[in-house]
């Protein structure tokens, strides 16, 4: 069997390469300011464990453009307006970048940037018996307002603690476009608004759907149910999250941002919060 | 426990309040916490952010040890020409509070897994419902 083609950074001098270097640098949120990494100020053991996690999320940021990838479709079932749908090709393209900024990261930290890890692309879901538009309203909300916005907690959490000034600075790039990407989640409500309240039926589904939904972001994002571990000072300097943050990050987040934000657009968010089941919804 | 969480916690969720469109009251409460707590030096106070327009340039000297506020360059807080006293939002540390009650569970592990608790970037797979 032929082995996997790994994926590494970006080629500088092909014409496509200098395509991509042009499209990367025109999307940027914010310049980087620091470009060198000191590893003799750091434990190595906490240097590699800091780029053991750049690693991981070198690849989970490339693997994720799948899901934005997908949702475009989605909009464009639901008659989304045009720009609707070209920013979430845009946050598709930055998820990319992200995996080239992370790559940075890694190599900088002392290792190799390249995902040997198999992609798989996974359907996205397509909520049997919803409509296109509230299909493509499950979704975003999923994607965007719900987890976007936790990781958006936890990049601002990160620069809140992170001391060593090169990663921030890599980490502030990410945030500048996870910003994005968990606004998105609003702004397409937005967009829908006057349909969400001449169709009240669908705002109670999408209630529904988030009794269920949360329970799983809980599951998937929360942090609660793993062990205990505490974390050095150079990890914390290096921006590696601290597990007793986690859950508070999360909780706060979710109640001090989404649940409100999506009760602006008159979906019972709360009751479901309140509610959320793993279990059967009726 | 709101107070023992600290202003971070208030500036982390009133930072993700504005991104999700709940409107500028954590500004100036996020000021109030951070100035009661020292963490921003002499330079904090509510008038050193009066005209940040929002942008992607730092605007403080000193930005990297004031994310919240190098998050307000960022765009996370778009300053729209009023800045609120903080007797006007009637915010306090506690508004950052309670938490969940299921935060008295186990904490997560910090296992850097792809598959696991901690996240790394990038929107989740949406679920589908239970058939």
């Amino acid at each position: 069997m032929t082995a996997l083609r790994a994926i590494g950074m970006p080629a500088r001098k092909t014409a496509l390469g200098q395509e991509y270097a042009h499209i990367s640098s025109t999307m940027m949120r914010c310049a980087r300011a620091v470009h060198a990494f000191d590893a003799k100020a750091y434990d190595p053991r906490a240097v590699e464990t800091a780029c053991a996690m750049w690693r991981v999320r070198m690849a989970s940021e490339y693997r994720s453009t799948c899901v934005f990838g997908a949702l475009v479709a989605q909009l464009m079932e639901a008659r989304a307006s045009l720009e609707s749908t070209a920013v979430v090709l845009r946050m598709g393209q930055d998820e990319l970048r992200h995996a080239e900024v992370c790559g940075e990261a890694i190599v900088a930290l002392g290792g190799e940037a390249r995902i040997e890890d198999p992609i798989a692309i996974r359907p996205l879901a397509r909520h049997k018996g919803c409509g296109p538009e509230e299909r493509a309203l499950r979704n975003v909300i999923y994607g965007c307002a719900l987890s976007e916005i936790v990781n958006t907690a936890r990049f601002v959490d990160a620069m809140d603690t992170m001391s060593d000034p090169y990663l921030k600075d890599v980490t502030r790039q990410l945030l500048s476009d996870e910003v994005l990407h968990g606004q998105f989640g609003f702004h397409y409500l937005e967009e829908w608004r006057a349909w969400l309240e001449a169709t009240p039926e669908v705002r109670a589904s999408l209630a529904r759907y988030l009794k269920h939904a949360f329970a799983v972001l809980e599951t998937q994002l929360s942090g609660v149910g793993g062990g205990h571990k505490t974390i050095t000072a150079d990890e914390r300097a290096l921006g590696l999250p601290d597990p007793a943050r986690l859950p508070e990050t999360f909780y706060a987040t979710l109640e001090g941002a989404i649940v409100p934000g999506l009760e602006r657009f008159g979906i019972e968010a709360g009751t479901a919060w309140r509610e959320r089941s793993l279990a059967d919804v009726e | 426990m709101a107070k023992d969480r600290g202003p971070h916690f208030l500036r982390v969720v009133q930072a993700l309040a504005f991104v999700s469109g709940l409107g500028p009251v954590g500004i100036v409460a996020s000021v109030t916490a951070c100035s009661s707590s020292g963490d921003l030096g002499a330079d904090a106070s509510a008038d050193a952010y009066t005209g940040i327009p929002s942008g992607v340039a730092p605007v403080f000297p000193d930005a990297a040890d004031a994310p919240i506020y190098d998050g307000q360059a960022l765009g996370l807080f778009p300053y729209d020409g009023q800045v609120l006293g903080a007797q006007d939002t009637g915010l306090t540390e506690d508004d950052a509070g309670p938490l969940d009650a299921n935060t008295d569970g186990t904490l997560a592990d910090a296992a850097i897994d792809s598959s696991g608790p901690v996240p790394i970037g990038g929107p989740l797979y949406p679920p589908e419902l239970p058939a």
